[in-house]
């Protein structure tokens, strides 16, 4: 196992005893059980470290990663300052096809409709 | 460590110390500065890697997703808003969030073994007690990995992490009060618990 171990600090019992609030002399007998508990939880959880040369690689990759992600978003915000009229104009483009679409569906149910109220009204001739 | 690339809209923090700055202004530049980050990782490492490395109970399984949340909180910085939480209570929920799925996509909610983790403790001289003291933290592992997620959780970030009760409501998304409250229900259920089995 190559985990190193920080040293036991006792301020996670202090912690853990002011996680009681106040209590008075009387209940401190029936506080120890948790004291103790606290206590050997404390031995049990220790804090661990990663290996040191784990954290340097990935610190490494990380910092690769950061940069490459910053200059995509510095080419982005620069792309988008140049494409955004040919943006707005795609955004109308679409406002227009969905439209025309919109009136030819329209225009075929009416056309539907008027076809089949002729069709009766020429068999109840 | 100070920041090398110059760039004019951070440029007034040019000649500033990465180490000194605050969390908050940190957080700042590190949308935007690489280096950073860098300091931001540095920072926080090894608390993230610990809560991981005891909700997982291996070296590889810590590593793999330590490497993960921050890779993962490096993507989401650009969008990350400070709301008055603590920067490493972000990073406790993403790395919370890649435990969990690990165990999901393991189908299990693996009971890792003591001979996996290293226990802590000096070596006593005397063989019968060091026997002794190992089979209390083994009980003791067991029954802690009996409990509930959120109280294994919440045991994690009070002593592996050292957190305030306040800390670690801002990582579990719950109030200072009610961290108190389900702490001392946790003792008092692992105590029933280890009581039980005669410990």
């Amino acid at each position: 196992m190559t985990v190193s171990r920080i040293p036991l600090k006792m301020a996670s019992v202090a912690a853990a005893r002011s996680s009681f609030g106040r209590s008075k002399p009387g209940d401190l007998l029936q506080l120890k059980p948790f004291l103790n508990l606290a206590r050997e939880l404390a031995v049990l959880l220790a804090p661990v470290r990663p290996r040191e040369a784990f954290s340097a690689e990935l610190e490494l990759g990380l910092l690769a990663a950061a940069r490459q992600q910053n200059a995509q978003t510095s080419l982005h915000a620069f792309g988008q300052i140049d494409d955004g009229p040919m943006r707005r104009y795609d955004g109308a483009g679409n406002r227009v096809v969905i439209g025309a679409a919109a009136v030819g569906s329209a225009v075929s149910i009416v056309g539907l409709v008027a076809y089949m109220l002729h069709r009766r009204g020429e068999r109840a001739a | 460590m100070t920041r090398n690339d110059g760039r004019a809209a951070i440029g007034t923090l040019a000649d500033v110390e990465l180490t000194d700055l605050p969390e908050p202004a940190l957080i700042e530049l590190a949308k935007q500065d690489a280096d950073a980050f860098g300091e931001l990782y540095r920072r926080h490492v090894d608390r993230i890697y610990s809560y991981i490395y005891y909700r997982t109970g291996n070296v590889a399984d810590a590593e793999d997703l330590t490497a993960r949340t921050f890779y993962q909180a490096l993507k989401g910085l650009p969008k990350y808003a400070q709301r008055g939480a603590p920067f490493v209570a972000w990073l406790y929920r993403i790395a919370h969030n890649l435990v969990a799925n690990h165990h999901r996509s393991r189908s299990r909610w693996k009971l890792t073994s003591l001979d996996d983790l290293e226990l802590t403790g000096k070596p006593a001289d005397d063989p019968d007690r060091a026997a002794e003291a190992n089979e209390r933290q083994h009980a003791l592992w067991s029954a802690i990995r009996r409990q509930p997620e959120e109280r294994q959780r919440l045991l994690i970030l009070k002593f592996a992490e050292r957190l305030s009760n306040e800390e670690i409501g801002s990582a579990m998304g719950r109030t200072e009060s009610a961290i108190k409250s389900l702490y001392f229900r946790t003792l008092k259920a692992l105590k029933a618990d280890l009581e039980a089995r005669g410990w």
